[in-house]
This record gives C-alpha cells, structure tokens and sequence, in this order.
C-alpha cells in the first residue's frame, strides 16, 4: 500500500464513521445524500445512506447537472437537509448554489486525500 | 451584535428595526452564522483581522421594498451595499467594499418579467441567475440564447453591472454592452428608469439604449450610485448552425500577423464567436480547454520537447522553434466559432481561411460543425458557455486532481487590458514577468497568453492564489498591488478588481491629476450627499470618509 492508497483507504474509514454521525443527527436528518462516485470514500458514504433509506446522487466533481436536475428543484420545495462526501471544490459550489434557497453548512468534516463530508440545511 | 463604522449600538438597532418593518423579520439577517454567508469565499484577508464582514443583511422582495429600506439607511445614515447573489469570487464575492456596511441581498428580487422572442430580448431582476434564465428559456421552448460566462452561477444584472463577460458572440459577450435599459433606486429612494424607459409606459425600453439626452446607465457599473432593480438584455436568436474551427501557424513571429488578421476579421465581424489562442509548442491551453486539462492532464511532450521548454526565454527559442517545425506542433493556433444559418457561416469560415493564408505556413481546420439545437449530451462535450449553457464545471480548476494535488483557497483575479497585437502580448509577458519573478509571485512564471472577451483588446485573466497562510496572503497582496502599479506605468489596467485592489487599481486612472476620480467624487456628493450607498467601492468615498478611510 503506498501512501496514496493509505490515505484513501484512511478516507473510507473516515467516510463511513462521518455517514453514522451525519446520517443519524437527528435535527439535520438528510432526505438526500450526495456522493462523489470517484472516491471509494464516497461510495461507502452513499452505501452508508442507502442503508438508512435515503436517497442517494452520484457526481464526479461537477455538480451542474445535479443542480439543474435535482438540487435546485430539492430545495425549491423545501425538501429538507442534503449531506453528502465530496471534494472541497463540489462543496464550495454546493455551499454557493445553497444560499439561492437560504440554506447554509450547518457542519463539515475534512477527511484524508481532500475530501469533506457535509450537511447543508437551513439555519 | 456588528455594528457599522461610526454607527452607535443604539441608532443601528433602530435601524434593524426599521428595515424589519419593511421585510419582516424573516429578512433581516445579523447573528454571526448568518452573515458568514455573506463572507467573500476567496478573500485575500483569508481569517485575519481585515477580512470585510457585513453588520447586517436585508433581503427586499420589490423595488418598492428597496426603496423604503434605502430612505432608512439615509434616515438613519446606515451603510448600505447591495449585492445581487454575490457569487463574484476572485472579485470580491457578497462582502461589502466598506466592512460594516448593511448587505442589501437581492436575490428575492428573481422575477423574470419578459422574455420576448422575437425581439430577442429579456427584463430581469438582480436575483435571476443565468441558470434561472436558461431554464426558464428552456421549459418555453424560447428559440432565444443567452451569453453568460463561466461559471454561470450568478446574476445577469450584478456580472452586467460589475461589467463581466462571456463566450457566444461579441455582440453579446460584453455584458454591461448588452444591457438595454435600467430600472434602480436612486440614495434618495426615488425610482429611476434609463433609455426609453423614462418614457411612462415605453414600448420601446428593451428595444433602444439610449433614450434622448444623456444616457447615464454606465456611471450605475462598478460604482455606487444606485441599486439596480431591473434590467434589460439582448439574447441571441438562436442560430442554426455553428462551426469551431482553427487556424495553425508554425512560427513565433506569426503571432504579430495571426493577431492583426484576427482583428480584422472580428472587427469587420467576419467571425464573430469567441476567438481563443493557445500555444501547442509551449504547451498553453485554450481557455475553453482548461479545465479539461486539469481533470485530464496537459498533452504528453516527449522528452526532447521537454528538455526545449527549459531553454525558452519568452516562451521562445530557435531550438523549440525547429522543433516545432521538424514535428508539425505549431506555435499558435487560434480557435474561431461562426454561428449562423450554415451556409452563411461556411461563406465567413472560407472568407477566414482566405485571409490568414497570407501567413506562410497556416494551416485550418473545421473541428466541429453542429446544425442546431443539439441535445445536452452533445453540449457536455463542448465548453458549455460557448454554446450558451451555464455551467459549474469550471470549479473542477479548484479541485484536487492528479494534475492539481494542492488546490487553493481561492484567487484574486489580475485582469489588466492590454491592447489587441502580438507585440502587446509578448511586452506584457516581458514585463511582468520579470515583475512577478522579482515579486516572487506566482503568475507569468511561464509564457502567457491573454483572452478575448472584447472586441479591439486583451485582457489577461489570471488567478492569484489565496492560501492558508496569512504571510503568504499578505505578500501576495501587496505583490498583486506592485503588478498594477506596474502595467499602469505601461499603459495597462485593470478592467475589474476586489474591493481590496479597488484603490490600487483607480489610483492608475490618473490622468490629469486623478480627474476621473474627482469628477466620481463630485457625482457622489451630488447623488448621495449622506455617503449610505457602497462606501468605497471602486475607491468613490462620501466626503465624510475620504481621508479616514481603511
């Protein structure tokens, strides 16, 4: 295993102790888990949601299509909290994008190899 | 509880209570959590003390709204700086030029009130963001294009108003250029309408700019003389066909003759689509493939190619010259898109080719040709904005990949002017990069090319990073502040800058003893005689704050 491969491993670790603590908060609750299909971190992260009944996205860094075929309408509804598994720069646009529907990051973790998991929801 | 500069704790809570009765309670924002949002994500003063905060936000949902809110900030002398959805980052983000300033957030105000087909033509609302208008466009089946720029995240009317650009047309990709007429709220409170607007009940006010007498919507960009309410745009019709096309030349000195036909031939709107250079023998991408080549990786050199890139001085050397020419890489090559009925766009391609034929050795090719509408799969293989779709995927530049293990904090972006020739481009990177080496900082270490998002100029479009750490940051600002003095002592400018550079940057248009800047400082006191709207943004301070100015 060389150090690249600790890390991402260390990551899926992390990724699925995150999902415990994130999915089963009680006031942030998620209705929808996004993940970043690059990263086996994310898959264990969307494995941990599914398991709990949530639906889950896939992306692969971009998130333009999951705004414009979900998340935009999500939100626009009210449909509640969105976690998710991602790199810094899919959440810094998520973060962006979520203040169009008055939601915020309401707690994020950094884990290995750059990636971070999130909920955003409202104030 | 913030507190604006030379507010008391008392007379601003008066004030929170006042624009409360205005949006009600559910609008007024002022517990820390809530005004992180309006934080500027790449702010150069990256957790120090400097960093600009707001003391409060205020979301209107009507025109009306806005000007209550703005008779009681002049009531009650509050600081006030509207953003539309603040989604500008490398150019100051939602935070406030002046910290403290009440953040007047407009994104409620996201009605699309027209959009005329056959005029071509839209009236929106600051909250309307490029994605709000291509789907709106889209699910009305509107044979109509927007132009937006990359990512298209934000508003039409603040990137119009900040004087931003985009990737179709270059009728169309200057989008302050674009705009035909403007609704806003004057400091006083009074409504105001430009062009034909003026006019009760035009007809005409998405139709004519100008109006008659003098046409005031440019002093409302990049200043703070008024908050914009409603504006107009001109869509393109959507056209039928469209062509990418490019143009290869072999050698360094082709620059000068490839600039100089592209000039021609954009001016006299032969081509009319976002002209884009990259260098295949150095190895600089085309705008629209930049991204790709931060998921991907840049081409892979061979080792000889490599070892030649070492030796260039201005991205040149006789050596990678020959090289060039021994392996058919070509220096330059410019991408061109024509949009049009097919057969008119064939005829200009033909009219292009003819003309940088006179470059020895150019070489053409059509590399997409696409009869229009094409479906969304089609469009993800392209650089979305070209074919007028916003996108988000820009931001994989700031992700980690392979090719970019350590992604920064965010950028300030440094965008001088400078003027439209090869000579133009090889004397800016002559001069800042010995500036840049000298000031150790991280732009022009290598050969750059700039972009053409106007017609008869460049302009360079380059990231300064923001990183972790404040000595760093620190450096890095004042180095960013250097590189403007420098281009200024050539000629150049800045076309746009943060808040933090605004001073630095104005500080350039000098001429006449900073007559600009006195004539702006005259429309201030004029038009907002208690100083509430924007204070400082683009360096116009109320007369109460010039000289105690942070």
């Amino acid at each position: 295993m060389d150090r690249r491969q600790f890390c991402l491993a260390s990551a899926t670790v992390l990724a699925v102790g995150s999902a415990a603590g994130v999915l089963a908060h009680s006031q942030t609750a998620p209705s929808l888990v996004i993940f970043d299909s690059r990263f086996a971190a994310g898959r264990a992260f969307a494995v941990a949601a599914q398991r709990r009944g949530i639906a889950t996205v896939a992306i692969r860094g971009d998130v333009t299509a999951l705004w414009r075929q979900r998340l935009n309408g999500h939100w626009a509804r009210d449909g509640g909290a969105v976690a998710g598994l991602s790199t810094r720069a899919s959440l810094l646009c998520l973060e962006q994008m979520a203040r169009d529907h008055w939601r915020q990051l309401q707690s994020r973790e950094l884990l290995a190899a750059g990636l971070v998991s999130w909920v955003i929801a409202r104030g | 509880m913030r507190v604006p500069p030379g507010v008391t704790p008392s007379t601003f809570a008066a004030a929170l209570a006042q624009f409360t009765q205005v949006v009600g309670k559910e609008w007024v924002f002022s517990s820390d959590q809530d005004l992180a949002l309006y934080r500027d994500a790449y702010s150069p003063f990256l957790n120090e003390p400097e960093e600009r905060w707001a003391a409060a936000a205020v979301a209107p949902a009507s025109s009306a709204e806005v000007q209550q809110l703005v008779r009681v900030a002049n009531e009650q002398r509050i600081p006030i700086y509207p953003i539309s959805t603040g989604r500008n980052l490398g150019y100051g983000g939602a935070a406030p030029a002046w910290s403290g300033s009440v953040v007047v957030d407009l994104k409620r105000m996201n009605r699309i009130i027209e959009v005329n087909e056959k005029q071509a033509y839209a009236l929106v609302e600051p909250g309307v963001s490029y994605f709000d208008l291509h789907q709106y466009i889209q699910e009305h089946k509107l044979k109509v294009w927007i132009d937006c720029p990359d990512p298209g995240w934000g508003s039409l009317i603040g990137n119009a108003i900040d004087r931003g650009g985009g990737y179709t047309t270059a009728a169309h990709r200057n989008h302050f250029d674009s705009h035909c007429g403007m609704e806003l709220v004057l400091p006083s409170g009074e409504l105001l309408r430009t062009g034909m607007g003026a006019i009760p009940d035009s007809k005409t006010w998405q139709s004519y700019k100008t109006g008659c007498g003098p046409w005031v919507d440019g002093i409302f960009s990049q200043s703070n003389f008024g908050i914009v309410t409603k504006m107009g745009f001109w869509l393109m019709p959507e056209p039928e066909a469209y062509l990418r096309c490019t143009v290869a030349v072999p050698r360094y000195s082709d620059l000068s003759p490839l600039v100089d036909t592209l000039s021609y031939l954009e001016s006299s709107r032969t081509t009319q689509g976002f002209p884009d250079i990259e260098s295949p023998l150095i190895g600089y991408p085309p705008i629209g493939q930049i991204q790709l080549w931060n998921e991907t990786g840049p081409p892979n050199f061979s080792e000889e190619h490599h070892r030649l890139l070492g030796g260039v001085t201005q991205g040149y050397s006789p050596e990678l010259e020959a090289f060039g020419l021994k392996s058919g890489i070509p220096y330059w090559r410019l991408w061109l898109s024509f949009y049009g009925p097919m057969e008119v766009i064939e005829a200009q391609w033909r009219a292009t080719q003819r003309r940088f034929a006179a470059i020895e050795g150019a070489s053409f090719k059509v590399v997409n040709r696409l009869e229009l509408p094409v479906d969304p799969a089609t469009i993800e293989n392209f650089h979305e904005p070209e074919l007028g779709v916003p996108s988000l995927r820009i931001f994989s530049l700031g992700g980690r990949t392979p090719w970019n293990p350590t992604p920064s904090h965010g950028h300030m972006w440094f965008s001088p002017i400078i003027p439209r020739t090869g000579a133009a481009i090889l004397e800016a990177n002559r001069v800042f990069s010995a500036a840049a080496r000298d000031l150790d900082m991280p732009l022009f270490r290598s050969f750059t090319l700039p972009a053409c998002f106007w017609e008869r100029c460049f302009v360079f479009i380059l990231a300064t990073p923001v990183t972790a750490d404040p000595a760093t940051n620190k450096r890095y600002r004042e180095g960013f502040k250097k590189l403007i003095e420098i281009g200024g002592q050539h000629g150049w400018g800045e076309y746009r800058t943060a808040p933090v550079f605004q001073k630095a940057v104005m500080d350039v248009y000098s001429f006449n003893n900073h007559a600009l800047q006195r004539l702006h400082e005259t429309l201030k006191d004029a038009i907002d005689p208690n100083g509430i709207m924007s204070p400082g943004r683009y360096d116009i301070w109320p007369r109460h704050l010039r000289g105690v100015k942070s």
